[in-house]
């Protein structure tokens, strides 16, 4: 009982620390800037590949209807010649060339290249002129089935599958920060002198940090969500990651906090490990970017079951699993931070 | 003057060298572009995963390895657990009937979906006598991606930027451990306090610059165009003046400061990538937007082309600094010990 007269004695002064720091205001102001921007401003469809410059070469046109048909001469990708086709690769720093030339019986292709591309890309670009011929003349047998595990699925609009991005972002990486600053503010202000000498211990004053950051985590979801919803949101599990995910990263947090005296010195490793968490997002849109080093981190996991979450694809859900990998590191930081609070920052001389 | 400035100066280096933030300052530029070095590599060459069963022909097997990373499993079941997984993985197993079986979920890039079997259709064509398609590659020989030039070019501009937020915080410890109302009753001057900072700012910022491109575009032996990445640190050197300023205006405690650090950061390393996108008929709104024209400067300077957006970094930043110069000066207060004697 004592411990929660005095996790709520606490708790209500770091709420006011809190309101008047202008955390409040910054978590509930993004919240809503990022809300408005992907109902209104993101566009629902968004294709992040160039189309390839291409030329058909070949004496009697019959590459013509194909690059019309995937909508090339529309994109005003097409041209008549080797030189125009050079011209357009040359004034577009990504872009590839491609010239179709030959007959069926002697087919033949002309790739301009950046020399920029990665050898996968240019094995594939082979084999993607292959392709073209083989369904423009060239007779040659299928060698492959392709079995669509969900053929029904269609990929979700641009902007909301931009939620669980700016989810991950704000609820973890600022939980990070929020905790760690709110720590240093106690030390530069002195309340970490008086509150040695008051019966609450490591354990209260960790739990209201903890609380804070995990209401302010939970406002900002909220806001966010109610302003652009998403394709579902099943409640008591996302409360489930938004609590663990803010605890986590926020236990995080002050446990480095203590280790540096002011914000101007806390500041720059923060950055450099929120960099290191943020490292994550290239794979939400690029989900080949799969290196082992960015499938660990937590943020990798936290984006992916938010995704399945909020817009589900069918796929079976990880939210088990990642509730248990967050609960278990959470048990792990929060002994670590404890010792490091208790050690550092509550015996302090 | 010039002994104020000095003892101003030297006394923020003394605080600078005890908290260690000048080290972390320098580190955190250096870091920021060691950081972008070792992590543009990976994003440059994404390779398909291929989750391979065994039973597949081996000739297929070695085909994928050139077009991607292969993994491999016993049968078509684990290949489909692996499937089914978060990340983009195509799987491959042998069909029943000789035909080899791409598996794929259905929500990947077109490009995904169909360059496997591209690649395999390729492969067996050519195992078994079909007229093979004469390829002539002609290259142009540039050898860096522009998602490298855009990475490197944010990496040293945020490098050189954020030297501005650690001095700026320090503005804010000045005021919580009550230095600046000390301050108010010595012979010091604003223009004596700005200048300290703003020295300090530029002396960390002069040096990140250019020690973060050398790292962030390859270190000893790589050509890097050090007259262009001087000029454009120096463009965006007002840009760090203006954050660290304006984090010292607006905050009177360490959890305002952070708090505004949030939305600045948002303004000055993220809003300026829009600058690479197609905006259409809103582009106009960079045109007086000073941290978009940072980011332009150094991507010129990283990739040759016309400095000019360096030059509009100066212009464009200009108001915005001359502003928080007016009213920081309103609020700081200093040289009020004088006026009053006087």
């Amino acid at each position: 009982m004592s411990f929660l007269r005095h996790l709520r004695t606490l708790l209500w002064l770091d709420l006011r620390q809190a309101w008047h720091g202008r955390l409040v205001h910054v978590c509930l102001g993004i919240g809503l800037v990022f809300g408005l921007a992907v109902r209104f401003a993101l566009p629902v469809q968004l294709d992040l590949g160039d189309p390839p410059q291409v030329a058909d070469l070949t004496e009697d046109g019959r590459f013509a209807e194909y690059f019309a048909e995937h909508g090339l001469a529309e994109a005003g990708a097409v041209h008549g010649s080797m030189e125009a086709l050079e011209v357009a690769v040359a004034a577009d720093p990504d872009a590839i060339g491609l010239a179709m030339t030959g007959t069926p019986a002697a087919p033949g292709a002309t790739m301009i290249l950046q020399g920029h591309e990665p050898e996968t890309t240019v094995v594939a670009l082979r084999s993607g002129v292959a392709g073209i011929w083989a369904e423009n003349g060239v007779s040659r047998p299928s060698a492959h089935r392709l079995t669509v595990l969900r053929p029904d699925q269609p990929r979700p609009p641009f902007n909301l599958s931009m939620i669980p991005l700016l989810l991950t972002i704000d609820v973890l990486v600022v939980g990070f920060f929020f905790g760690g600053v709110m720590v240093l503010q106690d030390r530069s202000l002195g309340t970490i002198g008086a509150y040695r000498v008051t019966p609450g211990g490591t354990a209260v004053y960790l739990a209201s940090k903890i609380v804070v950051n995990v209401l302010l985590a939970l406002a900002y979801t909220a806001l966010l969500l109610v302003i652009a919803p998403p394709h579902a949101v099943p409640v008591l599990s996302l409360i489930a990651v938004v609590c663990l995910s803010s605890a986590l990263l926020t236990t995080v947090g002050i446990g480095v906090a203590v280790f540096f005296r002011t914000l101007s010195s806390f500041f720059y490793p923060a950055s450099l490990i929120s960099l290191v968490l943020s490292a994550a997002m290239p794979a939400y849109f690029f989900p080949a970017f799969n290196t082992p080093w960015i499938r660990a981190l937590p943020t990798y996991q936290a984006m992916f079951t938010l995704r399945e979450l909020l817009l589900p694809s069918g796929r079976p859900s990880t939210l088990g699993e990642f509730c248990l990998a967050i609960g278990a590191g959470l048990v792990v930081a929060l002994i670590l931070t404890t010792l490091a609070v208790d050690r550092r920052l509550l015996r302090e001389a | 003057m010039i002994r104020q400035l000095r003892a101003l100066l030297s006394k923020d280096l003394k605080v600078a060298r005890r908290d260690q933030i000048a080290t972390y300052t320098l580190l955190g530029g250096i870091l920021v572009a060691v950081l972008a070095r070792l992590f543009v590599p990976f994003l440059e060459d994404v390779q398909v995963t291929y989750a391979v069963a065994e039973g597949v022909p081996s000739g297929v097997t070695s085909t994928l390895e050139v077009h991607g990373r292969v993994e491999r499993f016993r049968d078509r079941e684990a290949v489909l657990a692996r499937v089914i997984e978060v990340d983009d993985v195509v799987g491959v197993a042998a069909g029943e009937d000789g035909v080899v079986e791409v598996i794929v979920e259905g929500d990947e890039h077109p490009t995904i979906l169909e360059a496997p079997g591209l690649a395999i259709d390729a492969e067996m064509a050519a195992r078994s006598g079909v007229v093979q398609v004469a390829i002539d590659e002609r290259s142009r020989g540039s050898g860096r991606t522009p998602l490298r030039s855009l990475i490197l070019a944010l990496a040293i501009y945020s490098a050189v930027v954020i030297s501005g937020a650690a001095v700026g915080l320090t503005m804010v410890d000045e005021r919580e451990n009550n230095t600046l109302a000390a301050l108010r009753v010595t012979p010091a001057r604003f223009l004596h306090y700005l200048l300290s900072k703003i020295g300090l700012i530029t002396l960390v910022a002069g040096l990140t610059g250019p020690v973060a491109a050398w790292i962030a575009m390859g270190g000893a032996g790589a050509v890097i165009p050090w007259s262009a990445i001087i000029v454009a640190t120096v463009a965006i050197t007002p840009l760090a003046w203006l954050l660290g300023l304006l984090i010292g205006l607006v905050a009177d405690t360490q959890l305002v400061a952070f708090s505004a650090l949030k939305v600045l950061l948002v303004l000055f390393t993220s809003l300026p990538l829009l600058g690479f996108v197609d905006l259409g008929g809103f582009a106009w709104l960079l045109v007086p937007f000073a941290p978009h024209w940072g980011v332009q400067g150094m991507h010129a300077a990283i990739t040759g082309g016309s400095m000019a957006p360096a030059v509009w970094t100066l212009v464009a930043v200009a108001p915005p600094l001359a502003l928080v110069v007016f009213l920081l000066a309103r609020q700081v207060g200093l040289g009020r010990a004088r006026r009053q004697r006087s």
